[in-house]
């Protein structure tokens, strides 16, 4: 049975010292240092942007002060000759 | 004949009323409570039984593991005792509903578990790495092992309820083969009749193993955290 007794005969140097998987203290920190990789893992993907690229650039351009005026430019255009069109 | 089958294990109910937990507390009145030093015949064999089956299932046990001593041998003589009884014709055995047996399976090894983690946090940590992992395995094998062990209680409940139900569901069948095998042919319909006793025999046996079986495995779970 793995203990105090049995860790004794090993000799790590480095980082083996710490992460090995022959005594406890060496196992315990591999097993935590797997747990956080997956947390890691997991905030990574959850957090990561879904946007491309293109759908990023397109959200800034129709954000954009130029597009607005753009666009109103463009309705008042529609109005008017809807207007002439009634007449 | 389908609708039958699986009539006995329905939740029983009188007059609109669910008497599960009537059924579930009569075992215990089977067991009388000893108010004597010596007692009578009837107390005295209930008291070595219950003496030779401790002394046995807490041999591996330290200090610590001791004190679950008397939720050990309750654990044992209730599943024992409520097989027994449901091996009696027409009555309702409990321990056929999963549910019943998750309710004990998860807070006894949830309670294992809590135990280990308080007192042993490193050990019971390192034990989701097997000693002499190569380097390259490690990252699967703690998840593996993190698996395994919430596979434990899963496990402890399936098996009693799996073996108790297959045991319950076989009588059914051979002893309705039985009945129908009468007229068409004696002959088959006793050699039916022979392996339906020699089933109920087995089922006695499955009854008493499964009960050790799920009290000892909580024993082992409960030596691997103290």
């Amino acid at each position: 049975m793995a203990g105090p007794e049995t860790d004794a005969q090993f000799h790590f140097t480095g980082i083996k010292k710490y992460f090995n998987s022959y005594i406890l203290t060496g196992r315990m920190n591999c097993v935590l240092a797997t747990y956080g990789g997956i947390a890691l893992m997991i905030l990574y993907f959850k957090l990561r942007s879904k946007k491309t690229p293109a759908m990023k650039a397109t959200l800034t351009w129709t954000s954009s002060v130029k597009f607005r005026c753009l666009e109103k430019l463009m309705s008042t255009h529609h109005a008017i000759l809807n207007l002439y069109n009634k007449l | 004949m389908n609708e039958n089958l699986f009539a006995s294990f329905a939740a029983p109910s009188m007059m609109g009323l669910p008497i599960v937990v009537l059924i579930v507390m009569f075992p215990s009145i089977l067991f009388p409570t000893p108010s004597r030093l010596i007692n009578n015949r009837l107390i005295s064999i209930q008291q070595w039984l219950i003496q030779l089956t401790s002394k046995q299932m807490l041999a591996i046990h330290n200090q610590k593991g001791r004190t679950w001593a008397l939720m050990l041998m309750s654990l044992i003589l209730f599943i024992g005792s409520t097989n027994l009884l449901g091996l009696l014709p027409h009555s309702f055995t409990p321990t056929t509903q999963l549910s019943m047996n998750l309710g004990m399976a998860i807070p006894l090894w949830a309670g294992t578990v809590i135990t280990g983690f308080r007192y042993k946090t490193k050990a019971s940590l390192a034990h989701f790495l097997p000693q002499g992992t190569p380097l390259p395995l490690i990252p699967m094998l703690v998840i593996i092992e993190t698996i395994s062990l919430f596979i434990q209680p899963m496990a402890l409940a399936v098996r009693l309820t799996a073996n108790i139900t297959a045991g319950h569901l076989l009588i059914h069948l051979i002893g309705g083969a039985t009945l129908a095998l009468i007229n068409i042919s004696a002959t088959t319909a006793f050699i039916t009749f022979i392996i339906l006793i020699l089933l109920t025999i087995l089922e006695f046996a499955v009854a008493l193993i499964q009960a050790y079986v799920f009290t000892l495995l909580v024993s082992l779970y409960l030596h691997d955290n103290t």
